[in-house]
């Protein structure tokens, strides 16, 4: 019996990758003979760590696939057809409409996700959603077949690593630095981030900066037009960062005194944990899995108002009573997430699985 | 979990926002002027114009003149050690070139005979509109007769 799990690209860095590649490690673990095929593997990823989808085996009908869906890729209409038990990894689709008027490629790539995430509603056995929105959201298309949450397993003992000292020592000078980590693509919504900085830069802290790590590849004109909205405001010190290393990235979350997520679309958003492993506080926009992630935790803001996203920075920055209570409840609640504990809930499902075959 | 009163201190803050006489109306990001994709409206002679300059530049010369020079000797020699590589590629730009110029002729000609026709249309349609509203007058006066 084999576990194997299908992927379109296998690449550095980003959070299906590492969810895959976590998944293979535990299941390594525990003795499974495990193996990761991806269509495409990126040079930087660890050679081993995957194969190419051409040199990939006729399975039994004992072994399990499990498929990693959040895209659309013609692969979601090929493991129906593929022997042994199916599960999709759902880890959920950008809707189409937030590419409109940026990218067409990638309206498309959500548009033909959802078609294969609908063409396979009846034709998978068991679906494990890295959360309980991607639950209900799958319930909603018609899934009937048994789902689990289980949330993306994050090996967090990679964010042991050293920090870029020179990014450290560049920004160490009692500024606050406000930080959002993502993509820059339209559904994470950065111009409200923008937006609420700048409030805040203006009426409570004129020297503070905004840090939006993530690359812009591929998402040039919205990249464009937030840093033409950037120059409109007339607001200072908001630094993209582009695509930068790992280590950089551990940088700002170790400067960051507060962490502003407005995403209005996100199957689990990991940057939520990593703030909170880096014992930064969180202020979100209550949208999509965002609430689940913080599990009543950092602090979720019902509405879009940029002004009451100014105080809530003013206050998790300035209010060290409020800020060390909202640091300890992420903290507690980050214990949930742990490489043993969601590798546990793993084994839970595998065992599910197994003891159906 | 360490107890938080959210909600008091989301009224603290929207209370503060108050007194401070905080403004969240700030530019939309879906402001035209900030650039982006925008369809004028539509204007025959602008699209004339627009046309006559596509027309006026559609072909690129690979071959352009150079000085006589010191340098412009330099830069002949250096142009024709590329230009077996670059002239078939200039060459497929001045085909698509042209054949997107001969669609946008033909799309001019198509938009202006339409505005030829519409303008009949809307002279006819006038015409009808008028001639219906004697017709209802003759209507009324002979109602009124019987």
């Amino acid at each position: 019996m084999r576990i194997v799990q299908i992927v379109p690209n296998i690449s550095y860095g980003d959070g299906v990758s590492n969810d895959c590649i976590a998944i293979k490690r535990a299941l390594s673990e525990r003795g499974y003979d495990t193996q990761i095929y991806a269509e495409s593997i990126s040079p930087k990823v660890e050679s081993g760590t995957a194969v190419l989808l051409d040199k990939m085996p006729q399975f039994h009908d004992e072994d399990i696939v499990i498929l990693h869906l959040a895209s659309g890729h013609h692969l979601n209409f090929d493991i129906d057809k593929m022997n042994g038990k199916k599960i999709i990894r759902y880890h959920n689709i950008t809707p189409p409409h937030f590419f409109a008027g940026y990218d067409r490629n990638s309206q498309y790539a959500c548009s033909f996700g959802y078609e294969g995430l609908r063409y396979l509603a009846d034709k998978v056995d068991y679906v494990i959603a890295v959360s309980e929105y991607n639950k209900q959201g799958l319930r909603r298309m018609g899934y009937t077949c048994d789902i689990d949450v289980m949330p993306i397993l994050i090996p967090f003992d990679d964010y042991k690593q050293k920090p870029d000292e020179k990014t450290i020592q560049e920004y160490s000078d009692g500024k606050t630095n406000v930080v959002f980590t993502g993509r820059i693509v339209p559904n994470k919504k950065q111009e409200d981030v923008i937006r609420a900085f700048h409030l805040y830069k203006k009426h409570y802290d004129p020297v503070a900066r905004l840090f939006l790590v993530g690359s812009y590849k591929g998402m040039e004109r919205y990249y464009e037009r937030l840093q033409g909205y950037v120059q409109k405001l007339g607001v200072q010190d908001v630094c993209f960062t582009g695509h930068i290393p790992f280590d950089q990235i551990l940088a700002y979350y170790t400067l960051a005194d507060v962490f502003v997520c407005m995403s209005e679309h996100e199957g689990f958003c990991i940057p939520l944990l990593e703030a909170m492993h880096f014992r930064t506080p969180i202020l979100a926009y209550d949208s999509s899995a965002i609430g689940g992630t913080l599990g009543g935790t950092g602090v979720l803001l019902p509405e879009k108002d940029p002004a009451l996203a100014a105080g809530w920075m003013n206050r998790l920055v300035r209010d060290e009573a409020l800020r060390k209570d909202v640091i300890e409840n992420q903290n507690r609640h980050l214990e949930n997430f742990t490489y043993k504990a969601i590798k546990g809930k793993l084994y839970e499902c595998m065992d599910k699985v197994l003891g159906e075959n | 979990m360490t107890k938080i009163n959210i909600e008091e201190i989301m009224e603290e803050i929207r209370q503060e926002i108050r007194d401070k006489g905080i403004s969240g109306d700030l530019l939309d990001f879906s402001d035209p002027s900030l650039g982006g994709f925008t369809v004028p409206l539509f204007n025959p002679q602008e699209m004339l114009m627009d046309l006559q300059a596509v027309h006026g530049n559609y072909y690129v010369d690979p071959v352009r003149p150079l000085g006589d020079g010191l340098k412009g000797k330099i830069k002949k020699a250096l142009r024709k050690s590329v230009l077996f590589y670059i002239k078939p590629m200039v060459e497929d730009q001045n085909l698509y070139n042209i054949n997107v110029l001969d669609t946008l002729k033909q799309m001019y000609a198509y938009v202006c005979a339409q505005e030829t026709y519409k303008k009949r249309m809307d002279r006819m349609l006038e015409r009808i509109l008028k001639e219906n509203e004697e017709l209802r007058e003759q209507i009324e006066q002979l109602k009124k007769q019987q």
